[in-house]
């Protein structure tokens, strides 16, 4: 346990020095802004996708850029020949990108609050962007075990948020019917906004459940079953 | 006593049919400095992650300070030390910084702050190691790899890209480390380190051991058991080689040594990059 705070710590240390803490802050400011001027009832409708952009789009490119660097530095390579196990490395990781996250998702909701009195239960907030986290930082891990560099990993990514895209649209264009919407939260971005989305509207509490538990094991099947058998063997390669 | 006994090491990267690593048998004795040497692509660098347990699906036993390797867990880099080659540090963080977060990860440490005066980078401690040179990356590598006072310590090229008064304070540090008893695994390709620091070598040629012997006993094998002596012959330097054997009784060679006015004296020992060469066949080494 100490190891890992340590490393948890460590992790924080490294997202200050590097700036990706500062980028973060500035890019949610920017949203903070952009609440200010909208009304409130389109402000509840749109902080739900910021917040996801925030916590699952850029965990995934934050944690690629932070992997590729370290990757560059050796310091990966450091650690796995220190007394840490790699659940550890990858816990401390998952730990430092939902830290992230969450000052960035608390700055987006809270604007709402502050700027247009939208109440927040912020420990639901808690749970949704921990399984939001874990479920798209296993997802980029899983594209950047399998990409060369920080732009193909980008590229597979792109390539894969428009694959998942898909069921939206077809349910935009009524291809898939309203009973089958379900079907949309199969694609964790989605999940990851209509859990979030629930927390100032109302939704089916199956769904939330479901998208819940679905957010949580994909995170954990994908981080036991494809990250951590391949992390060592990536990490110390070339 | 052996600190590392290695018996019957394969090792086939996923992917690929052909084994890395043939196996290959040897020992490394405990205090010793024991030299891993071989051309790029013959296998040290996987038998040096075979040993530090980064890589852990080979075939065959290694036993470490008398145990299955295997049976290590993370307990294992408590009395091991690896220092890599490459830059292996958080370059937007401190030299101190850097030590103190590796540092505490530990259950014993060394006194880094001393070390790090011996290396002579304590005036540097406070600066980024961003703006390091190579040479002060590589000199921070050691005090990093040392840091937890390590039984085992295994260096890749420990004084490459030194200068050579660092060369020689990192060369009198290591050799100062194994009085202290500890083991030192050195990869290297620069045989002067070799042979100023190594009790025993082992060459490897495409993933078998091709040679494993003292640095004397090398010599003594690939040298040239002749004498060379080169004397002023009327104002032309000559020279004639006489057969170590038998040299003391050899009348020749003691006349040309009461007659003429000699020059030097060679022995037909060889160097380590010849040996190199000859065990190998490689004319460049890593």
């Amino acid at each position: 346990m100490n190891s890992f705070l340590h490393l948890l710590k460590g992790e924080v240390l490294r997202l200050v020095r590097y700036k990706i803490i500062f980028f973060g802050i500035l890019v949610s400011l920017i949203w903070v802004v952009l609440i200010y001027f909208l009304d409130a009832q389109t402000a509840k409708g749109f902080m739900p996708f910021l917040a996801m952009l925030d916590a699952g789009m850029m965990s995934v490119i934050l944690l690629g850029a932070t992997f590729f660097l370290e990757k560059q530095e050796g310091s990966i390579k450091t650690l796995l020949v220190s007394p840490v196990s790699l659940v550890q490395v990858l816990a401390a990781k998952v730990g430092s990108a939902i830290i992230s996250a969450m000052i960035s998702v608390v700055m987006v909701l809270g604007s709402g609050f502050v700027f247009h009195g939208i109440q927040t239960n912020f420990l639901l907030v808690f749970l949704y962007v921990f399984v939001i986290v874990l479920s798209h930082t296993a997802i980029g891990y899983v594209i950047t075990l399998r990409s060369k560099d920080f732009m193909s990993m980008m590229m597979k990514f792109a390539g894969l948020s428009l694959l998942l895209m898909i069921p939206s649209f077809l349910y935009l264009l009524g291809v898939i019917e309203e009973q089958l919407n379900w079907l949309l939260l199969l694609s964790p971005m989605y999940a990851a906004q209509y859990l979030i989305q629930s927390i100032h509207s109302s939704a089916d509490l199956l769904l939330i459940v479901g998208s819940t538990l679905y957010l949580a094991l994909l995170g954990t099947f994908l981080y036991g079953k494809v990250v951590y058998p391949r992390f060592k063997e990536f990490a110390i390669g070339g | 006593m052996v600190a590392i006994q290695v018996k019957g090491l394969r090792f086939t990267y996923p992917k690929q049919t052909e084994e890395t690593i043939k196996s290959i048998d040897f020992s490394v004795e405990q205090g010793s400095i024991f030299g891993l040497l071989g051309p790029s692509g013959a296998g040290k660098s996987t038998t040096q992650k075979i040993l530090t347990k980064l890589i852990t699906d080979y075939q065959g036993e290694i036993t470490f300070l008398g145990k299955d390797l295997r049976s290590y867990k993370k307990d294992f880099y408590e009395v091991v030390g690896v220092g890599f080659e490459m830059p292996i540090h958080f370059n937007k963080l401190t030299a101190l910084e850097n030590l103190k977060y590796f540092a505490a990860l530990y259950k014993k440490n060394i006194d880094y702050i001393e070390l790090l005066k011996k290396v002579g980078l304590y005036e540097a401690r406070n600066q980024e190691v961003g703006t390091f040179s190579k040479g002060m990356k590589v000199r921070l590598n050691f005090v990093r790899a040392l840091l937890n006072d390590p039984d085992v310590l295994f260096l890749d090229e420990p004084t490459n890209g030194l200068d050579p008064k660092n060369a020689k304070v990192m060369k009198d540090l290591i050799l100062e480390y194994q009085k202290q008893g500890k083991t030192i695994i050195i990869t290297t390709h620069l045989m002067g380190d070799v042979e100023q620091l190594c009790d025993q070598v082992v060459f490897m040629t495409k993933g078998k051991l091709s040679e494993m012997a003292t640095p004397r006993e090398l010599k003594i094998k690939y040298g040239k058991k002749e004498v060379k002596v080169e004397y002023d012959g009327h104002g032309v330097t000559s020279f004639q080689t006489f057969p170590l054997l038998g040299l003391g009784q050899n009348h020749e060679f003691i006349q040309l040594l009461q007659e003429q006015q000699v020059e030097t004296i060679h022995s037909g020992e060889t160097s380590l990059e010849e040996i190199f060469i000859k065990v190998t066949g490689e004319t460049k080494y890593e």
